[in-house]
């Protein structure tokens, strides 16, 4: 089943006050994501990847073509039911001083409980799942603040989860952390796409390592178009220097 | 913290409003025995016209300034800290307050200059008139801040634009004072110190309903602002509407300033020193807790200030905002220094 499908999707931006002069980022994108699959995209700096993730995650208009997550057209959805569709961990710093690991993760549950927040049995269970999972569970009373930059992500992850949406998005998660800390998280990862059946979908740099886990890698670079493949046969067809080669020379 | 430990801050919070009231009460810079006290409140004042007149027409209205007025201006200095998760945001941040002190000082200057009358010579209806220009100071600059809003992305930049209307609000308020006659620079310099007094018997149950409106409406905003904790991107992805809601949170500190500062004057600090301490006192992040809790600390710090602005052996009372600024200044640094000792530790 396909989670998430771009159909000739355009992205880029319109210029303030005139609606005419746009910059498109790539040519049109045309790629999917099955259910229960992690893919990671790459590519160089200023390729546009950010931008791509602002629109799946419907925060930028797309400036044509259309966006389905779990056979659901993006424009259709309301902000409330997009927020039980896709979750998003962004590299923002949160930086609140009494905001603990527990009230973080149980952010998650905010679309699902109502003015009050009182936290239902099943709520509290999909919380203390979700950080069970994650791996932080022994944290949980543990100030956010005071927590590593692996362990911050991972509860991030944890909120994510208990957002229960079946398509997760992580905006380089992997961007601050330690090599350890990197190989632990991809890891992680790719275990909740196979326990939970989750989609995936992350950004990254760091190539040789999600060349190692994931099931399906999306290079961009720019003014190119997106392909779509597993890392063996972009790897075997040259592919990825095609891409990253680019950029390269440009910058020399 | 443990539900057994909030229930009973809060009822010690409850305590302390409850002994300051009191004391508000009964304590004054014209001495009343307390006996007294208790007949004209609960039984007849026949004989007493003086003393009831003292209680209910002066020190009660008093009392509820100071009350509603801790607890709006500390509820809009914690909406506007969260919003712009910046610690050191207050009501007169966005240029509300300096609104009002524009109004006044636009009243007084055209008055005196060209009607010729001397607005502190009129009484209640100068002090009333003072309250609805700067009530209009107040509003105009809202509008100015919610036409902003809806043409700027970035919530800095909102920021930024309600500091540079408190400019020009000041720069302005400067060149009518230096052209106003001396009794009018005068009345405007007591209005700007602030006063809890200023507020009629009869125009009390509209200043507390007021009010009242505003705390209740912000308490439903306790979720959203819970949300805008972890930022703007997250809080979206959590399905918020955070362009909605930052007009909301605006509109709805600023009409607590507003009013407040049109009744009140400009009063400081308040809504800087007490969500900060509401936050030290409760240790959480959670805003169903935070706004009853500075609800209470506010009233509590008003009342404290009050108090001490007719300790004995001052002529009338000390202006407000000097007693607040006392307090509040020296507790702001202290908040500072800790939050760097404690964030050096950790990171």
């Amino acid at each position: 089943m396909e989670m998430l499908k771009l159909h000739h999707l355009q992205i880029g931006y319109k210029a303030q006050g005139k609606p005419k002069e746009v910059r498109v980022l790539t040519p049109p994108i045309n790629a999917f994501v099955n259910k229960g699959e992690m893919v990671a995209l790459s590519g160089p700096n200023g390729a546009g990847k950010s931008t791509l993730f602002r629109t799946i995650a419907g925060m930028q208009p797309a400036l044509d073509g259309n966006i389905e997550i779990a056979g659901k057209t993006l424009s259709s959805l309301n902000l409330h039911q997009l927020s039980r569709m896709l979750s998003i961990v962004f590299t923002d710093r949160i930086t609140d001083a009494y905001l603990t690991v527990f009230d973080l993760v149980s952010a998650g549950r905010y679309p699902y409980i109502n003015q009050w927040m009182q936290l239902s049995k099943l709520d509290r269970q999909i919380i203390f799942e979700s950080m069970e999972m994650a791996g932080i569970k022994q944290f949980a009373s543990r100030l956010f603040k005071s927590l590593s930059d692996g362990e911050k992500q991972k509860v991030l992850i944890a909120k994510a989860l208990a957002q229960d949406t079946p398509l997760i998005l992580l905006d380089e998660p992997s961007a601050f952390l330690d090599y350890p800390s990197k190989l632990n998280l991809l890891k992680l990862l790719k275990q909740l796409c196979v326990d939970t059946q989750k989609t995936i979908l992350l950004s990254s740099h760091d190539l040789d390592m999600i060349l190692k886990h994931v099931d399906t890698l999306w290079l961009m670079a720019p003014q190119m178009p997106l392909v779509s493949g597993t890392p063996k046969q972009l790897v075997e067809n040259k592919t990825i220097d095609q891409y990253f080669g680019l950029a390269f020379e440009e910058n020399v | 913290m443990t539900n057994k430990r909030l229930v009973s801050v809060f009822l010690l919070i409850g305590l302390g409003i409850i002994i300051l009231m009191m004391a508000n009460i009964f304590w004054g810079s014209v001495l009343i025995d307390p006996q007294t006290v208790i007949q004209i409140l609960f039984f007849n004042d026949e004989g007493l016209t003086g003393e009831s007149l003292i209680i209910w027409d002066y020190r009660i209205p008093q009392l509820l300034v100071a009350v509603f007025a801790g607890a709006g201006l500390a509820v809009a200095g914690l909406l506007l800290q969260t919003l712009f998760r910046n610690p050191l945001a207050d009501p007169s941040i966005l240029g509300i307050s300096s609104g009002a002190s524009l109004g006044v000082a636009l009243l007084l200057f055209f008055s005196g200059s060209f009607a010729g009358t001397v607005i502190s010579s009129l009484g209640w209806i100068g002090s009333l008139g003072i309250s609805l220009a700067a009530m209009a100071g107040a509003v105009a600059v809202l509008f100015v801040l919610m036409a902003a809003s809806s043409r700027v992305n970035h919530i800095v930049s909102l920021l930024i634009i309600g500091i540079m209307i408190a400019y020009l609000a000041g720069a302005l308020t400067g060149l009518l004072r230096f052209y106003s006659r001396k009794e009018d620079i005068q009345a405007f310099v007591i209005w700007g110190m602030g006063t809890f007094s200023g507020v009629s018997r009869m125009q009390i149950p509209y200043f507390v309903s007021a009010i009242s409106v505003g705390l209740i409406f912000s308490i439903y905003l306790s979720k959203s602002l819970n949300m805008l904790l972890l930022g703007e991107r997250y809080a979206e992805n959590l399905g918020l509407n955070t362009h909605l809601i930052t007009r909301l949170i605006i509109l709805l500190a600023g009409y607590l300033t507003a009013v407040i500062t049109a009744y009140a004057g400009p009063i400081a600090f308040i809504g800087l020193a007490v969500p900060h301490i509401a936050r030290n006192l409760f240790k959480t992040s959670n805003h169903l807790v935070l706004i009853p809790a500075s609800i209470g600390t506010g009233i509590i710090l008003a009342l404290v200030c009050n108090l001490i602005a007719r300790l004995p052996g001052f002529e009338g009372s000390l202006p407000i905002n000097a007693v607040t600024s006392l307090i509040g200044a020296p507790f702001v640094i202290a908040v500072i220094l800790r939050q760097h000792k404690s964030n050096s530790i950790v990171s």
